[in-house]
């Protein structure tokens, strides 16, 4: 189980199906649309911890942290 | 003398304070480029339209200069908030006194839902291409741009935008690769390309590896070669203001623009860019032969990407105010077709009526990301009136090369 937040980045265009604060499991989509070909997963189970969009790149930056470690 | 000494140190130690303050913001910032603290809601820079009235349509016939005014994200509900922020329900923003106007629907070759490299190309070369792909169809068969045939003919071109010049949406009108993210591919191709014109951010990826803010992975500086391909490079404001020449590039920051003082405003970057296209003349006869220019207002999509409603607001209109710098110089030139559309729906954005006053709208966002509703699209000039009604964002720059006898189009690469 990793015990270190983890920042996973996802095109803007995409809608996202989790919010700050959402408890996520491995696998589970993180967003729907943009490019059907690649699926958006949360690659570890944890918390949604933050979501901050970075216009250079157009990308939602998602970041997950270890659950029931509010904060870290 | 004793008194003297203390004082220059005094000065010293505050000049140093000062100094680690700044630095402290940098880092709380948490980048190299720390944007200007803005407040949304001061929107004193906004110069609304004298009357409400239409403009009317254009008796000529023949379309000499070409200006696409594109609002990244910017749907119906965007302009009707700023509207009602700015104006108030009755009031109309600059672009919706324009006289011709339509609806366009936005899906890209492999979504319902766009991004901006597959609607951008859309937008200039009148094909669907699968989202991330610049100037290219599914299959990486390049396609020629408007952009390029108009410059093919003669005309005189220019790209202005509030993010990189790199990004998406300038990208599509004079660039062609498979993945918006190759900037610094793009930023060559821009200068290849002999686009006349380049305003926007995106320093960064013109610069050599070794410059402290370069974003390439090579020894190339794009800055250096463009000079030497005959453009005049500036920076700042006060170099836009002066500068007189065929070939500009404007990189006002090293990443995208700040949309902020002291950095020239959208509309004075579509002044100056018309101001120098229209005096461009090509060939051994020097004839002028018009022009054709692409400007973005780039940021309405990154507000609306936050769900910002103040921010998305102000871009907006910051967006209008451009297009009234180009609506004003086709209304006394009389020969110049200004379209103002969007690429792509941001949030899904809807408003209802607010709580106590129904001035004080009730902001809905239905998601972070783009939607597939369609944008709307605003026409003034001669041959507008092929802009009513509700078509395809393909079937846009195809538009525009008929009246520019463009043809045959779209146009693949050999």
């Amino acid at each position: 189980m990793k015990t270190t937040d983890v920042n996973l980045r996802v095109d803007a265009t995409c809608h996202l199906t989790v919010k700050v604060g959402d408890k996520i499991r491995r696998g589970e989509p993180l967003c729907t649309g943009s490019d059907p070909q690649e699926e958006q997963t949360a690659p570890v189970s944890g918390i949604v911890r933050d979501i901050q969009f970075d216009p250079g790149n157009h990308e939602f930056v998602i970041r997950i942290g270890p659950a029931g470690e509010p904060g870290s | 003398m004793r008194k003297r000494i203390a004082g220059v140190a005094v000065t010293a130690i505050l000049v140093l304070l000062a100094i680690a303050a700044v630095a402290v913001q940098t880092a709380a910032a948490g980048g190299k480029h720390p944007r200007p603290e803005v407040d949304f809601n001061d929107l004193s820079f906004y110069r609304p339209p004298a009357t409400t009235e239409s403009y009317p349509l254009t008796r000529a016939r023949r379309v000499r200069n070409v200006i696409v005014c594109i609002g990244d994200g910017m749907g119906a509900n965007h302009v009707a908030l700023a509207r009602l922020k700015a104006v108030g329900p009755k009031g109309k923003l600059h672009l919706e006194r324009m006289p011709v106007g339509g609806l366009v629907r936005t899906h890209s070759a492999d979504s319902l839902v766009t991004d901006s490299a597959a609607s951008g190309t859309a937008l200039a070369t009148g094909i669907k291409t699968d989202n991330g792909m610049i100037g290219m169809a599914p299959d990486e068969q390049p396609y020629f741009t408007i952009l390029e045939l108009a410059r093919d003919k003669g005309m005189a071109t220019g790209l202005v935008a509030t993010s990189a010049i790199t990004h998406a949406t300038p990208a599509s009108f004079a660039a062609h690769v498979k993945s918006r993210k190759m900037e610094t591919t793009i930023a060559e191709h821009l200068i290849a390309n002999r686009v006349n014109v380049l305003f926007g951010g995106g320093r960064k990826f013109f610069l050599p590896k070794e410059a402290p803010d370069s974003a390439r992975k090579d020894d190339r500086d794009l800055i250096a070669e463009a000079k030497g391909a005959g453009y005049t490079y500036i920076e700042t404001t006060a170099e836009l203001r002066a500068v007189r020449h065929r070939h500009l590039l404007g990189l006002f920051q090293p990443e995208a623009l700040t949309t902020a003082p002291p950095e020239p405003s959208l509309k004075l970057l579509t002044r100056k860019a018309i101001g120098a296209l229209r005096r461009i003349r090509v060939g051994a006869s020097g004839r002028n032969k018009g022009f054709f220019l692409m400007v973005e207002g780039s940021q309405i999509d990154w507000a609306c990407h936050d769900n910002d409603a103040g921010n998305m607001i102000r871009q907006t209109l910051l967006f209008d105010q451009a297009v009234a710098a180009a609506i004003d110089f086709a209304w006394k030139d009389g020969r110049t077709l200004v379209i103002v559309t969007a690429d792509h729906e941001t949030g899904g954005l809807t408003f209802t009526a607010g709580d106590n006053n129904a001035a004080d709208p009730k902001v809905h966002w239905s998601t972070k990301g783009h939607s597939g509703a369609p944008v709307p699209i605003y026409a003034f000039g001669p041959g507008a009136e092929a802009f009513a009604g509700v078509y395809d964002n393909t079937d846009i720059p195809r538009k525009i090369a008929r009246l520019l006898d463009i043809r045959p189009f779209p146009r693949p690469k050999k």
